[in-house]
């Protein structure tokens, strides 16, 4: 599977750098030529990979002759780690959501906050934690950046 | 040599009348307390440690921002020798070879002298470093009066692509890593003629991208994926009960001075590897245990709680940040990861490296070396004051650190733009760091590609102007672009040459056979 997934990013790659390069050819005068450079190198650099995966030959260049395929498989077997790896990253796209609603300096309390509870960890833990994030928040945000504490979604709707 | 004083000493006495600040000192044990729970914390090392304070560099004088990073940075590997050697849980990767005779010293009760040990082998290993570093400057300058902008073109292209190649396994992946982080650097306005490039009509990239969000979402967020994805315990319960601690420290220190030797040539060998981009502590640490144990008396000892085990080791490890700091201040050539993220901090404080930097403020690369020097001395003895009590953290579950380092990372993400953008940009960066480690890709590579695009693009303006489209043809240009064709036809050659030799091997067989 990983083998697959190796294949599909390094695709990815080239249709971004594909787009990069025709993109960099539209750039007036000199604004062109650094953009182009790199996304004509690049350009080769991931062909050899993307041919590395397929022709034995070209795996020579890319030096991935001796590379053994230990890649983390876990992730994708194990059906805990698999929880873990969702809950981690819905958590962290859910954090936009959070800031847009209740704005940055409470979106992180409330995200260290859900994330323990979702783990359902001891109370205490999650009041100090929470504590800490909530102090460096203000701190920080508040007191340091003078960022406003209402700056979300909610705050604006019930003015 | 009275000329040299002359023109060094100035900078010198400069460097260090800037150490003994008020505020520097007190950004030096920050960094410091900070340094030595982030390196307690197994898996964290000094390249998130610095990703984690790069935000707060923000707006503090160049002095105390480099006090509070450098001082980190010195206490990490003093903060991962104490989980290493009391559970063996090696705080940073590279400390598996502390652990190796640490953790038997802990079972048979002797964990306080393997610790001192490890602490003053830690310190003269840090001073030899420092010495090395100060000794060598002068030669690195002479190089660089033969640098030009079509040089530092080059050399800017030599560090992305060298550290992209060297922290992979693949050369194709890490050249891939570098060439990212270059064309990322092309988002937002052109540094020659201010044109909009890649920002899509969005404001928020008319700067390009947050270097805080990118490293801290590249390093620090990735690295919390990963770990809380990992899920597993982190440490072990500690070994043996310990007889009589202060006993124990005074035995270590005493150790230390019986093994001087070991720790000179531990020194040395971590300075010369420092020196190398790409080789990294675990390098230096294996030479120089390996070094020791040739010379021991009692080689079968290494393994089984070896006191000059843990010497050798920690001397190398400490004194490899001197020797690396120099190709990162003088070249913009990081030795890792860790000092590809140090290049960024150099960036944010206006220190950029090269030329300037060496030249203009070498009172500063001074003051980095005294920072180094001090930072060592004081993370040791605070290390071993405070082993017992920070040793716990080592136990903190990875569900409760990494969101908590997680929020942490996003509230620091903003401090550069005030933006909320920032978040967004260290989330993103976050999945593609752990996604691209995962397939073995370099972070560093992505990084550096980044922070040095615009060098590179403004350094080739320069050139074309000065010397005409035909500038890399000036021989020590043709040199470094030289290298870097040969760091990426190096597996190609390698193959080549293995076949040769088998196939030789093969005849030689043959031959004998016949007779």
């Amino acid at each position: 599977m990983i083998k697959r997934l190796d294949l599909i990013t390094t695709v990815i790659i080239l249709m971004i750098t594909v787009l990069y390069t025709l993109e960099a050819l539209q750039f007036p005068g000199g604004a062109k030529i650094v953009p182009t450079i790199f996304g004509a190198v690049a350009l080769v650099v991931v062909a050899i990979q993307l041919l590395s995966s397929r022709v034995k030959a070209f795996r020579t260049l890319s030096g991935e002759l001796e590379v053994d395929d230990d890649r983390d498989l876990d992730v994708f077997r194990d059906p805990a780690t698999r929880r873990r790896l969702l809950l981690i990253g819905g958590s962290l796209v859910a954090v936009p959501l959070l800031i847009a609603v209740f704005g940055l300096p409470l979106a992180l309390p409330l995200y260290i906050a859900g994330m323990l509870l979702l783990q359902r960890q001891r109370i205490w833990v999650v009041i100090v934690c929470t504590g800490l994030i909530s102090a460096m928040s203000y701190g920080l945000l508040i007191e340091l950046l003078a960022w406003p504490w209402n700056d979300g979604a909610l705050w604006k709707l019930m003015k | 040599m009275t000329e040299s004083l002359a023109y060094y000493g100035p900078a010198m006495l400069e460097g260090l009348r800037l150490l003994f600040d008020l505020s520097t000192i007190i950004m030096l044990f920050l960094g410091l307390a900070v340094g030595l729970v982030m390196g307690v914390l197994p898996g964290l090392g000094g390249t998130v440690t610095m990703a984690l304070l790069l935000p707060f560099t923000y707006g503090l004088p160049p002095a105390d921002a480099l006090a509070l990073v450098l001082g980190a940075f010195s206490a990490v590997s003093m903060g991962g020798s104490i989980p290493a050697i009391l559970m063996n849980a090696p705080g940073t990767g590279e400390q598996a070879v502390t652990s190796l005779d640490g953790y038997p010293m802990t079972q048979r009760g002797e964990g306080a002298r393997a610790l001192a040990a490890a602490s003053a082998a830690g310190v003269l290993g840090t001073l030899v470093g420092v010495l090395v570093l100060t000794a060598l400057i002068p030669f690195v300058r002479l190089i660089l009066m033969a640098v030009g902008s079509a040089e530092m073109f080059a050399l800017s292209l030599l560090g992305v692509l060298a550290i992209g190649v060297l922290t992979t396994d693949s050369v194709t992946r890490g050249l891939l890593s570098g060439l990212i982080g270059l064309m990322l650097s092309t988002i937002g306005s052109d540094p020659v003629t201010g044109t909009l490039r890649y920002t899509g009509g969005s404001i928020y990239l008319y700067d390009g991208l947050s270097i805080t969000g990118l490293t801290l979402g590249l390093f620090a967020i990735a690295e919390m994926i990963r770990v809380f994805v990992g899920g597993k315990p982190i440490a072990a319960a500690a070994g043996g009960r310990e007889t009589n601690i202060m006993a124990g420290i005074r035995d270590g220190v005493r150790d230390c001075v019986r093994h001087v030797r070991t720790v000179i040539y531990g020194g040395v060998i971590g300075s010369v590897i420092g020196l190398i981009p790409g080789m990294g502590g675990t390098v230096a640490m294996f030479l120089s245990y390996g070094n020791a144990k040739q010379r021991s008396k009692h080689p079968e000892r290494f393994g089984k709680g070896a006191v000059e085990g843990i010497i050798a080791a920690e001397s190398a490890n400490n004194a490899k940040e001197g020797g690396g700091l120099l190709p990162t201040l003088a070249f913009g050539i990081p030795g890792g990861s860790t000092m590809a993220v140090f290049i960024g901090v150099l960036f944010i404080i206006g220190l950029p490296p090269g030329p300037e930097l060496m030249n203009e403020n070498l009172h500063m690369v001074y003051y980095m070396a005294w920072s180094l020097a001090l930072a060592g001395i004081l993370g040791s003895v605070i290390g071993l004051g405070l082993a017992p009590q920070v040793s716990r953290l080592a136990k903190m579950p990875a569900e409760i650190l990494a969101p908590l380092l997680i929020a942490f990372s996003l509230a620091g993400a903003v401090v550069d733009t005030r933006i909320v953008f920032g978040v967004y940009v260290a989330i993103a960066a976050g999945f593609l760091g752990y996604w691209l480690q995962l397939l073995k890709y370099s972070c560093a590579g992505i990084t550096l590609g980044y922070l040095l695009g615009p060098v590179v693009e403004r350094k080739m303006f320069i050139s074309i102007n000065a010397y005409g489209v035909d500038f890399f043809t000036r021989p020590l240009t043709l040199a470094i672009l030289a290298v870097i064709v040969f760091l990426a036809l190096r597996p190609y050659l390698q193959r080549r040459s293995d076949k040769r030799r088998s196939r030789a091997g093969e005849t030689t067989a043959e031959n004998g056979d016949d007779r």
